[in-house]
C-alpha cells in the first residue's frame, strides 16, 4: 500500500510537473467553452454573410447540438491531444530505463504499473465529466432548447467513461509492448476506424466506443441498452487491462 | 554477500558470459574490470535481476534475484535516467518507498542528501543537475534501496576528473559504512584506489580474482631505472648476472632494470653493486607496479 501510495504521488507529479495535466485540460474545457461559442456564433456570422441556412438557424438554438460538437471534439482531438500528453507515462519511461532504479529498489513491478492506471484514468475521467458539465453550462446561457439535467448526467458520465477506456487502453498497449508512440497511432486510428465498422454492423452492446455516437449523437432520449452496457464494459475493462498489463510487465525484459 | 557460479549468458547466439564464477564478501569493495563488452553490466543486469541467465547460480543473500521472491540491490546504471521532473528530494522520498523504507524518512534523506554533497541541491529539479550530481543523486537512491549491497556500473566513465573524485570519495566513505559495493569500471586507476579486491573479466570468465596486493605481487613487473652519469661499456651484461635481476634494457645512459623479490633488497643490492664498481649515478627511479600492468598482462596471456 506504502508503495501504491508512493506511485500515485510520483505519478501526480509527474502530470503536473511536466505539464500535462494542462495538456489534458486544453483538450476538455478548451473545447467546451470555444463549442458552444461557435455554435452560436454560427450562424449570426453566415446571417451577416448573407447566408440563410435553416440548418444553422436550427443550430442556434439546440443546446444538444453544442454538446453533441463538443463531444466530438473531445472524443476525436481531446483524445488525440490526450494520447500524446501520455507517451512518456505509457511506456517511455521503460525506454528511457528510469524505471530501472525503482524496481531495482524493490518497487513491485505490478504496482509500478497500478499506480499509473489510478492517476492517469482518473484524471481523463474527470476531465471529460468536469469539461462535460463546463460545455453544458456555457451552452446553457446561450440556447434556447435545453438538454434536460438527467440527460446531460449520463452524457457526463458516458464522456467520462470513454476517456479512462482510451486512456486504459493506451496504457495498456504502450507498457505492455514498451512503444508509447505506435500504440498511440495505432490507437487513435482504431477508435475510429474499428468504431465507425462496429457501429455500421450495429454492434453497440456492451460496446464502450458505442459510447462516441452516443455522444455526438442529438437524438433523445439516449439509447438507454447500449449506454448502459458500453458504460459498464468500458469500467470493467479499466482494471481488467491494469491486471493484464501488469501480469505482462512482470514478465518483461526492461534491459 | 553474492556468489556466482558457472555464470552463462548469450546474446542472439553469441557467448557474453561463459562460465563467470565470482564471489563477493560482506563489507568489502569489489572491483569487476574489464574491456568494453566484456560482460560487467550483463553480469550486474542479471545479478539485479533486470535479464534472465541462460545457466549458472547467483544469489545474493542466499537469495536468487531471478527467483520469485524480490532481492532488493541498490543499483547506480551507467547513465541512469531519472525521474528529472523531480527535486533531489522528491526523488530520494520515491525510493525510499520503493524500497520499503520505514524510519524517519526526513532525517535518513538528509543524511543520504549530505553524504553525496547534494544537501544545497535537494531542493532543485534533477533536470538542472549537473551529470556529476545526477551520477550523485543516483547513489543516493542506490544505498536508500540497498539495504547493505551497492551496485555501480561504471559511476564515473562520463565524468570529469574532479567528478570522479567525487564518486570515489563517496565510495570510500561506503566502505568506511562497513557497505558492500560492487563497481564495475575501466578506469583501472579508480578500481586501485578504492577497491579491496578485483576481478578481471575477459572472455566470458572471470580470469583472476584477488586483492590488489596480491595481484601486484603475482604478476607486475617491478623495474628499477636509473641514468649513469658516464658511458659503461658491458653494464648491461654485468647487471644481468646479479641474482636479483630479471632483465635489463639500455636506451643510452639511461638503464631499467628488472628484478624478482623483495623491492627494498633488491634496491639495496643494486645500489651496493653501482657503489663496487664506481658507476656514478646521476638519476635514480623506482616504479611502482600498477593495476594496469597487471591487467594488461593477465590479458594478454590469454
Amino acid at each position: 500500500m506504502k508503495q501504491l501510495k508512493a506511485g500515485i504521488k510520483k505519478d501526480s507529479i509527474e502530470l503536473f510537473k511536466t505539464y500535462r495535466i494542462y495538456i489534458f485540460a486544453l483538450g476538455f474545457f478548451l473545447f467546451a467553452v470555444l463549442d458552444p461559442l461557435m455554435m452560436f456564433l454560427l450562424p449570426r456570422m453566415m446571417e451577416a454573410l448573407g447566408l440563410n441556412l435553416s440548418i444553422f438557424e436550427l443550430a442556434a438554438r439546440l443546446q444538444s447540438m453544442a454538446l453533441s460538437s463538443y463531444a466530438g471534439d473531445c472524443t476525436q482531438t481531446g483524445m488525440l491531444a490526450m494520447l500524446l500528453a501520455m507517451l512518456s507515462a505509457a511506456g517511455g519511461d521503460q525506454k528511457k530505463q528510469s524505471c530501472v532504479i525503482p524496481l531495482c529498489a524493490g518497487m513491485k513491478r505490478e504496482t509500478y504499473i497500478y499506480s499509473k492506471f489510478i492517476v492517469y484514468p482518473v484524471t481523463a475521467g474527470a476531465c471529460g465529466f468536469f469539461g462535460y458539465w463546463l460545455a453544458y453550462l456555457v451552452s446553457f446561457f446561450l440556447f434556447e432548447v435545453k438538454v434536460p439535467l438527467g440527460e446531460a448526467a449520463m452524457l457526463a458520465l458516458a464522456l467520462a467513461a470513454f476517456s479512462i477506456f482510451v486512456c486504459s487502453v493506451m496504457l495498456f498497449l504502450g507498457c505492455s509492448t514498451g512503444k508509447a508512440g505506435i500504440s498511440a497511432v495505432i490507437l487513435f486510428f482504431a477508435l475510429t476506424i474499428v468504431g465507425s465498422v462496429l457501429t455500421m454492423l450495429e454492434r453497440n452492446q456492451y460496446n464502450p466506443l458505442a459510447l462516441q455516437s452516443i455522444l455526438t449523437g442529438v437524438s433523445s432520449p439516449i439509447d438507454l441498452p447500449n449506454y448502459l452496457t458500453g458504460l459498464l464494459t468500458a469500467l470493467i475493462l479499466w482494471p481488467l487491462l491494469a491486471l493484464a498489463a501488469a501480469q505482462i510487465f512482470k514478465r518483461k525484459k526492461i534491459i | 554477500m553474492i556468489q556466482i557460479e558457472n555464470l552463462r549468458k548469450t546474446y542472439s547466439g553469441r557467448p557474453v558470459l561463459n562460465g563467470l564464477t565470482m564471489d563477493v564478501k560482506d563489507g568489502e569493495v569489489y572491483g569487476l574490470i574489464g574491456r568494453n563488452g566484456a560482460g560487467k553490466s550483463t553480469t550486474m543486469n542479471i545479478l539485479c535481476g533486470l535479464l534472465k541467465r541462460d545457466g549458472g547460480t547467483v544469489l545474493i543473500n542466499g537469495k536468487d534475484p531471478a527467483g520469485g521472491e524480490q532481492v532488493p540491490v541498490g543499483y547506480l546504471p551507467e547513465s541512469p535516467a531519472l525521474y528529472e521532473y523531480m527535486t533531489g528530494y522528491e526523488y530520494l522520498s520515491y525510493i525510499a518507498a520503493s524500497a520499503g523504507y520505514t524510519g524517519d524518512l526526513k532525517k535518513r534523506t538528509g543524511e543520504l542528501l549530505e553524504l553525496v554533497d547534494l544537501t544545497g541541491a535537494a531542493g532543485q529539479r534533477i533536470k538542472g543537475y549537473s551529470r556529476g550530481m545526477k551520477q550523485r543523486i543516483g547513489m543516493a537512491a542506490a544505498l536508500y534501496s540497498g539495504h547493505n549491497l551497492v551496485v555501480l556500473d561504471e559511476p564515473t566513465s562520463a565524468l570529469d576528473p574532479q567528478g570522479r573524485a567525487e564518486i570515489m570519495e563517496i565510495i570510500l566513505r561506503l566502505r568506511q559504512m562497513g557497505k558492500t559495493v560492487l563497481l564495475s569500471t575501466h578506469i583501472l586507476s579508480d578500481v586501485e584506489r578504492v577497491a579491496d579486491r578485483v576481478g578481471i573479466l575477459n572472455g566470458g570468465l572471470i580470469q583472476e580474482q584477488d586483492s590488489i596486493g596480491n595481484l601486484l605481487k603475482r604478476y607486475a613487473d617491478p623495474i628499477i631505472s636509473f641514468e649513469a652519469a658516464c658511458d659503461q661499456p658491458g653494464l648491461c651484461e654485468k647487471l644481468k648476472k646479479l641474482p636479483f635481476c630479471q632483465n635489463v634494457s639500455q636506451n643510452g645512459p639511461y638503464y631499467f632494470v628488472w628484478y624478482t623479490g623483495d623491492q627494498n633488497d633488491a634496491n639495496r643490492a643494486l645500489f651496493q653493486f653501482l657503489n663496487e664498481k664506481h658507476i656514478l649515478v646521476n638519476r635514480y627511479q623506482l616504479h611502482m607496479a600498477t593495476l594496469e600492468q597487471v591487467y594488461l598482462k593477465i590479458i594478454g596471456q590469454r
